[in-house]
């Protein structure tokens, strides 16, 4: 299926996960895309590191170590989707970025160039079914390229 | 993968890019299209500029028109890129509900429609009936722009 030549210029597929439910069925979701239309899947994840709060001289060091325990954490999860994805045929990169979720998620497709993203609406940031997530409605109204939203899982 | 693709059109520019988007992602996928137009309901009072200097036989004729003018772009580009078409034209006050409706019924897997329509303003906002379809569709919408 890789080797198949792409139609119409779907050959980079961005997505972006926050891990919730609904981002693990967008990341199926591309993968099933990507093996269709023989494109290379790039997964993305933002790392929020909100100030933590906390008391005695070691705050700082604290903090950190919990950023970078989730850093080495997000990481390994990725390395091991991406090589997962690539075993099954489908070319796979995993990148992490840190920073405000829908600014880091359209940087990125500036810089990655992908002819679509795909992510989860609702997710671990969504207030109530009714309402669009808001990363995603941002992603959608920022986005260099096309926008694949998937709401439920598969 | 996705079988078949719903595609909105309100025959806008943007709308445009969708069809031959969404053409050509149901060619690479294999999948059919349906191409979605939805015209309100006649009143007398509205803000359409047709609904109030017509009868609602011209009203109906010109819709019909006006619909198989903007379906009849998305069924040459599906013919020329032979993948299954079906246009269907709808009349309802609320395109959102009539285009999720249709995708129901229709059984329908995925939506691809433009960031805007007619009545979108500015490149930074969201159209407010894509939106509505983004809050309330269950199946997965790609919005292209």
């Amino acid at each position: 299926m890789t080797a198949e030549p792409t139609t119409e210029g779907f050959t980079r597929i961005l997505v972006a996960t926050d891990f919730s439910p609904t981002s693990e069925g967008a990341w199926l979701v591309a993968r099933r895309l990507a093996k269709r239309l023989g494109a290379e899947v790039v997964v993305l994840h933002v790392l929020v590191e909100a100030p933590l709060f906390s008391e005695g001289p070691f705050t700082m060091k604290h903090a950190r170590n919990v950023f970078e325990a989730a850093r080495a954490w997000v990481e390994k999860t990725l390395g091991e989707w991406a090589a997962t994805a690539t075993t099954g045929g489908v070319p796979a990169r995993w990148t992490v970025r840190t920073g405000v979720p829908y600014k880091e998620i359209v940087t990125a497709a500036e810089s990655e160039r992908p002819d679509l993203i795909v992510m989860g609406t609702q997710g671990r940031g969504g207030l109530d079914r009714a309402l669009l997530g808001s990363v995603a409605e941002k992603v959608i109204r920022l986005a260099p390229c096309p926008v694949l939203t998937v709401r439920e899982t598969g | 993968m996705y079988k078949h693709i719903l595609i909105p059109t309100d025959g806008s520019a943007l709308s445009e890019v969708a069809v031959r988007q969404g053409i050509a992602l149901a060619k690479s996928l294999g999948a059919a299209t349906t191409a979605i137009t939805v015209t309100p309901t006649f009143r007398t009072l509205a803000v359409e500029p047709m609904v109030l200097t017509d009868t609602a036989e011209q009203y109906e004729k010109d819709c019909k028109a006006l619909a198989a003018k903007y379906l009849g772009g998305a069924m040459a580009a599906a013919t020329a890129a032979g993948v299954p078409y079906t246009g269907l034209h709808v009349v309802h006050d609320s395109p959102y509900e009539a285009i999720i409706e249709a995708a129901k019924k229709n059984h329908c897997d995925l939506i691809v429609m433009a960031s805007h329509g007619r009545k979108g303003v500015a490149a930074l906002v969201l159209g407010s009936e894509t939106t509505k379809v983004l809050t309330h569709s269950k199946i997965p919408v790609l919005v292209c722009r």
